[in-house]
Parts: C-alpha cells; sequence; structure tokens
C-alpha cells in the first residue's frame, strides 16, 4: 500500500518539481557564467506596452550529437512581463524539423505548446523540456552557431543562436 | 497504463519509485551543483543527502537486489556477448536504451562518460559500461559502435532480438516496451550498478543523475563497497 501511495506521489511531484527545477536555473544562470552566445530578446510586443510579455532567451545550447540526424536543443526562456506568452514553436533554417519534446520516466511527449507565466521562466534543459532537431544542414560542428526561432501566439518572434557544444556539456559544469 | 505484466516485484511500479528517488536527487543536485561543482568529492559526507539515502553511495539503494541479466547478445562486432560471463568479477553500469534519443540517453551516457574519464587509467579498465537497444531494428550494431564511441569507445554495445531485450529489462527491473513503428520508444531510463564483489546490483541511478554522482560512487562500486 504504501508503494502504491509513494509511485502516486512521484507523479504529482513532477508538476512542483519542473517549477523548483526552473527556480533554481534561473538564479543559476543570472549568477553563474553566462553563455557567452545564445542570448535574444523580444522587440517590442504589439499593442499596449502596459500588459504584455517580454520574452528573451539565454544559454541556447545544442550538444554535438553522436549521431548527425538528429540533435537536442536546450536554453531558458523568460518572460518579465505582466502577461503570460504561449511557445507555440520552434523552426531552424538549418533543420528539416524542429518539435519540442518533454522526456518522461521511460519515453518523451510531444509538446505542442509551452506557456510562459507573467515574469515566470520555462528552462528547456536535460532529461526534460528540450528541441529535437532534425535532418540539420550542414552537420553541426563543434563552436557552430545554429538559429532557432521561436515563435509565440501573443508576442513577437525571438531568434536566438544555440552554440553546438560538446556532446557531454552541461551548463554550469 | 495497462496493467501490470511482471510477475515479480520488478514492477512498473518499482519503476516510479525509482523516478521518485530520482527526482529528488535532481532537485537537490540541481539547486546545490553549483556550489560543490569543482571540489572533488570526498567521503566526507559534505554531500546533502535525502532521508531514503543512506550509506556510502549517493545513488539510490535498492530495495533487493538483482542478478546479471542470464542473456546472451550480440556485441557491436557481430560476435555473441554472455552478459554474466563477460563481466563477472567487474563492476558495470547497465543501462537500456536506443541511439535515436535526443535527450536522455545521451545525458546519461554522457554523465557516465565523463565520470569514467575521470578515473584513474588503472581504475578504468575495472569497470564495464554496457548499453542494450530497446530499438534493435533501427540500432544496427555500426550505429551502436558510432554512438557509444562518441561517449567512450571501451563502452560495450549490445543489441539482439527485442523479447530477449525485455526479458533481460524485466529481470533487472527495468521496463521495455517492444517499439512501435511511428512512436517514440519507451524504456526505463536507470542505470543499475552492478558490484564486482558479488556481481549483483545494490544501486540503481536514475535518469538525471549527475555526472558528479557517479563521480562519487564509480571508486566505491569498483572498489565492492557494500551498499
Amino acid at each position: 500500500m504504501r508503494r502504491r501511495t509513494a509511485a502516486l506521489g512521484a507523479v504529482a511531484l513532477a508538476a512542483p518539481l519542473a517549477l523548483a527545477l526552473t527556480g533554481c536555473s534561473s538564479s543559476g544562470g543570472a549568477t553563474g557564467p553566462a553563455t557567452t552566445s545564445g542570448s535574444a530578446t523580444s522587440s517590442a510586443a504589439a499593442g499596449s506596452a502596459a500588459a504584455a510579455p517580454r520574452l528573451s532567451v539565454s544559454g541556447a545550447y545544442i550538444p554535438l550529437p553522436s549521431l548527425p540526424d538528429m540533435a537536442a536543443g536546450y536554453f531558458v526562456l523568460r518572460n518579465d512581463g505582466d502577461k503570460a506568452a504561449t511557445l507555440t514553436g520552434v523552426t531552424s533554417p538549418q533543420a528539416q524539423s524542429v518539435s519540442m519534446h518533454q522526456s518522461t520516466a521511460s519515453t518523451m511527449v510531444d509538446t505542442p505548446t509551452v506557456r510562459i507565466p507573467a515574469h515566470g521562466v520555462v528552462t528547456f534543459a536535460r532529461g526534460g523540456r528540450h528541441l529535437m532537431l532534425m535532418g540539420l544542414k550542414p552537420a553541426p560542428k563543434l563552436g557552430a552557431q545554429i538559429e532557432l526561432q521561436l515563435r509565440f501566439d501573443d508576442a513577437a518572434p525571438v531568434t536566438v543562436q544555440a552554440t553546438v557544444q560538446p556532446l557531454t556539456y552541461q551548463p554550469g559544469q | 497504463m495497462s496493467s501490470s505484466t511482471f510477475p515479480n516485484r520488478p514492477t512498473r511500479r518499482s519503476v516510479l519509485l525509482g523516478s521518485l528517488g530520482g527526482a529528488a536527487a535532481l532537485l537537490l543536485t540541481a539547486c546545490g551543483g553549483s556550489s560543490s561543482s569543482g571540489a572533488s568529492s570526498t567521503d566526507g559526507g559534505q554531500a546533502v543527502t535525502s532521508a531514503q539515502q543512506q550509506g556510502p553511495y549517493q545513488g539510490d539503494p535498492l530495495g533487493r537486489t538483482f542478478d546479471k541479466p542470464a542473456v546472451t547478445l550480440t556485441d557491436t562486432s557481430g560476435k555473441p556477448f554472455d552478459l554474466v560471463a563477460g563481466t563477472r568479477g567487474k563492476a558495470m553500469l547497465l543501462y537500456f536504451g536506443y541511439t535515436h534519443c535526443p535527450d536522455v540517453c545521451p545525458t546519461t551516457m554522457g554523465d557516465i562518460a565523463v565520470a569514467v574519464s575521470k578515473l584513474p587509467k588503472d581504475q578504468q579498465s575495472k569497470i564495464d559500461v554496457v548499453f542494450v537497444t530497446t530499438d534493435p531494428d533501427r540500432d544496427t550494431p555500426a550505429e551502436i559502435r558510432t554512438w557509444l564511441a562518441a561517449f567512450n569507445p571501451t563502452f560495450i554495445g549490445l543489441t539482439g532480438d527485442i523479447k530477449t531485450i525485455i526479458a533481460a529489462a524485466k529481470s533487472v527491473g527495468v521496463y521495455v516496451a517492444a517499439p512501435v513503428k511511428g512512436q517514440e520508444p519507451v524504456h526505463g531510463a536507470q542505470t543499475l550498478a552492478f558490484s564486482p564483489a558479488d556481481d549483483k546490483a545494490h544501486v540503481l541511478y536514475t535518469s538525471g543523475t549527475t555526472t558528479a554522482v557517479f563521480e562519487h560512487d564509480l571508486p566505491l562500486l569498483i572498489k565492492g563497497v557494500a551498499a
């Protein structure tokens, strides 16, 4: 019986855990050695500036994939505005396709949209939210920049250059 | 969720329990990792451990031990590989995954590879890292070899019949489903650590385990320190 309760707890924990993680990541990003490239800010959103999302992307990177057909992408997405925003998709001129995924305990699921709350941070990080980039051309090389275009349903798009990092790279390590 | 097909104690639930422990560990390391990064880990126990983690290892102690799966699979050179005989008396990390996995599999193999690379050379030969594909139709031996070589050329890659692989995984409490075309393969993402002292698994690492945890634990595992 106790096992069952604990297992349910694991499911229930998932959401607060994600929040806690992004909290940690955001403070780490602010104080730790910032990634040199991979930062971008959205241009002024349409409409009144009083209640609008203010989006910025930092720490964008792509681990050099060990097989060339597919790569993952990670970044920190911050909303300093008073209004939530919804990320509706990511594209790259260098990739055939880019999809947003969330890793779970045993597989990964598509996440067609990702909501970024007002004054909130959503972290795409290893073992959690990530981009899957298919068919990158040219094949990624260490140090190369790969352009990512993030589109939102209620804010201007944000374009960021993700740096190709070593296969085992982890931010802050 | 389909009803459990596991007759034994390693059930889906135990996988979930494992992920609970790992989630807690992930949370701790995510918050505390930067403060302790760089400092070489000692046995002094300055690392924060969760309530359930006692003993010398930072990985999750298993509630029961597991024997190495008694299977013969095929290595990346196409030769039969008897998992029990081929790794007997050596520390072994066992992971089930697939090479077309963008996030969790390369992250786990990468974290292990970094930890292994930091071991003294004579220690590195005392541990076998074994990757068993959960997508044998797509993962050719050559692809597995290329994929693993990017992490560490000595890592052992195994493939075989999916039913054999599912049974091998099940015997150590790892859930693997037969891949379905057009869907992402489903596999438990935990790594099992087998001791050279008794060739049994005593410790489990869930996905999200950091390199620092592996760096801390691998020397203990190689020495056969009891969990």
